[in-house]
């Protein structure tokens, strides 16, 4: 058990590069944690446990809504800091035993996100004075590189971010189950509840009135359906 | 005379929206996007004077970014126009209720549909989970984009009709009933595969869906880890991966 620091590295820059896409850039979902978790699971030899992070992790926040000037928990930096921990925790990265705490010990960094998003955007304030002041003395493309400079410290804060995170959460994980190793046989049901928990918030959101007959519809099918195969 | 965006400008406006959030401010959040995403077209309007203009642009501004491109074609075509003047106006008009539709339809209804799709072929495959979500998601967001720009172009003397047509809201109903079903397969297939029975399952999320109506998700998720704990170390075991991924 030890923290990779080419993994944490590549976390953090692949971090930055998936970040643009939750606000500065695009919205293409690159930044849910489905996709971000098997990309830097895929990088860092680990798919599969990447992929069951992303799964984990990508129901629990699918009820977070960036709606207005809200900004919402975003689960992009728990999933590439589980994924970071997984390794740190599991060098050989072939067993499963670490996924849970990794997943738990990632699960703080959602707040870190928030605070690096809420910095960016009280940052920007000041460069709209300075777009607006270059417009008057007609230095147009000026300004227009203003609002590509912001897109650029999103990429820079988020990269740092995510560095810290991924070292310090993964180092934190190594240290508490290096101390205590039984623990992760004890953890090894806190996989399920970020899913579980997700799955029964978006149902309780989503499934109203007649819609609970095509949720125990689509139940039925489900339980039938692997029964067969 | 109007002067009509050729194929060229139609896709530097799609590639431009694609950053209106790109310098999201507190004091006129999408405002600097806006201006960025306009600034050629009104340069090559008013070669001359465009200060004036570009100026106006950087305004408070603030909708849904898939839904703003019906916005940018509102505008292109009133400043092709010459009437300037009346943009302000169709902006604080039109961005509220475009932002209220957008919300619903992309982070409400298609975010959650696409990734549960995503998750029940990840049931198969994970690659193959992972591109059926980000296809179904972003061929729904970049046709939007595309065509909206198109029709707030065409419908620029009648900006609110688009609105009144509600065709989002019907939409968003479809939508919803295509995700409920989606919703109980995976509730069922989670319960297959991790061994649980699927009505005990069932049962238990029902529980917890009505205490997440009540409660906030984190306290919630904290209680759950808790417990699970807990049951770990009495010496409650489940085989990993429960999921099929391999």
């Amino acid at each position: 058990m030890a923290v990779s620091p080419l993994a944490v590295v590549v976390t953090g820059f692949l971090g930055g590069l998936l970040s643009l896409d939750r606000t500065a850039f695009g919205q293409f979902l690159l930044s849910r944690p489905l996709v971000s978790a098997s990309l830097t699971g895929a990088i860092l030899g680990c798919p599969y446990q990447g992929a069951f992070v992303g799964v984990s992790l990508e129901l629990l926040f699918l009820s977070s809504l960036p709606v207005g000037s809200f900004i919402p928990h975003h689960p992009l930096y728990p999933s590439l800091v589980a994924v970071a921990a997984f390794v740190a925790l599991d060098p050989s990265r072939n067993g499963w035993e670490m996924v849970p705490p990794a997943i738990l010990f990632a699960l703080p960094s959602v707040w870190a996100d928030r605070l690096v998003e809420d910095i960016w955007r009280r940052s920007n304030d000041g460069l709209l004075q300075r777009a607006e002041a270059l417009i008057r003395l007609e230095k147009i493309r000026l300004a227009r590189a203003l609002h590509l400079t912001a897109i650029l410290r999103a990429f820079v804060l988020n990269t740092a971010a995510i560095l810290l995170c991924a070292a310090t959460l993964s180092g934190l994980a190594v240290l508490v189950l290096r101390s205590i190793p039984s623990l992760a046989g004890a953890l090894a049901l806190v996989g399920m509840a970020p899913l579980l928990v997700g799955l029964a918030g978006l149902s309780a959101a989503k499934v109203k009135g007649r819609g609970w007959l095509g949720f125990a519809g689509g139940l039925a099918v489900g339980l039938l359906f692997w029964s067969v195969i | 005379m109007e002067k009509r965006p050729g194929l060229a400008e139609r896709i530097r406006f799609l590639l431009r929206s694609l950053s209106l959030q790109g310098s999201w401010c507190f004091q006129h959040m999408q405002g600097l996007g806006f201006f960025y995403i306009l600034s050629p077209w009104l340069a090559k309007l008013h070669p001359e004077n465009p200060k004036d203009s570009l100026r106006r642009h950087t305004a408070f501004f603030n909708t849904n970014p898939y839904m703003a491109s019906y916005l940018i074609g509102v505008v292109s075509r009133l400043e092709a126009d010459g009437r300037s003047e009346e943009t302000q106006g169709a902006k604080s008009a039109l961005m509220g209720p475009l932002g209220a539709n957008g919300d619903g339809l992309f982070w409400a209804t298609l975010c959650p549909l696409s990734a549960v799709l995503g998750i029940c072929m990840a049931f198969f495959s994970p690659l193959a989970g992972i591109l059926l979500m980000l296809a179904t998601f972003n061929a729904f967001g970049i046709l939007t984009r595309w065509k909206l720009f198109e029709r707030g172009y065409d419908g620029a003397d009648k900006p609110l009709e688009y609105i009144v047509e509600r065709k989002d809201r019907v939409l968003i109903n479809k939508l919803s009933s295509v995700l409920t079903p989606l919703l109980g397969f995976l509730l069922g297939s989670v319960g297959m595969k991790t061994g649980i029975p699927g009505t005990v399952m069932a049962v238990f999320l029902v529980a917890l869906g009505l205490t997440l109506r009540k409660q906030r998700t984190w306290p919630v998720l904290w209680t759950v880890i808790t417990v699970s704990v807990l049951l770990g170390v009495l010496g409650l075991r489940m085989e990993m991966p429960w999921f099929p991924l391999k």
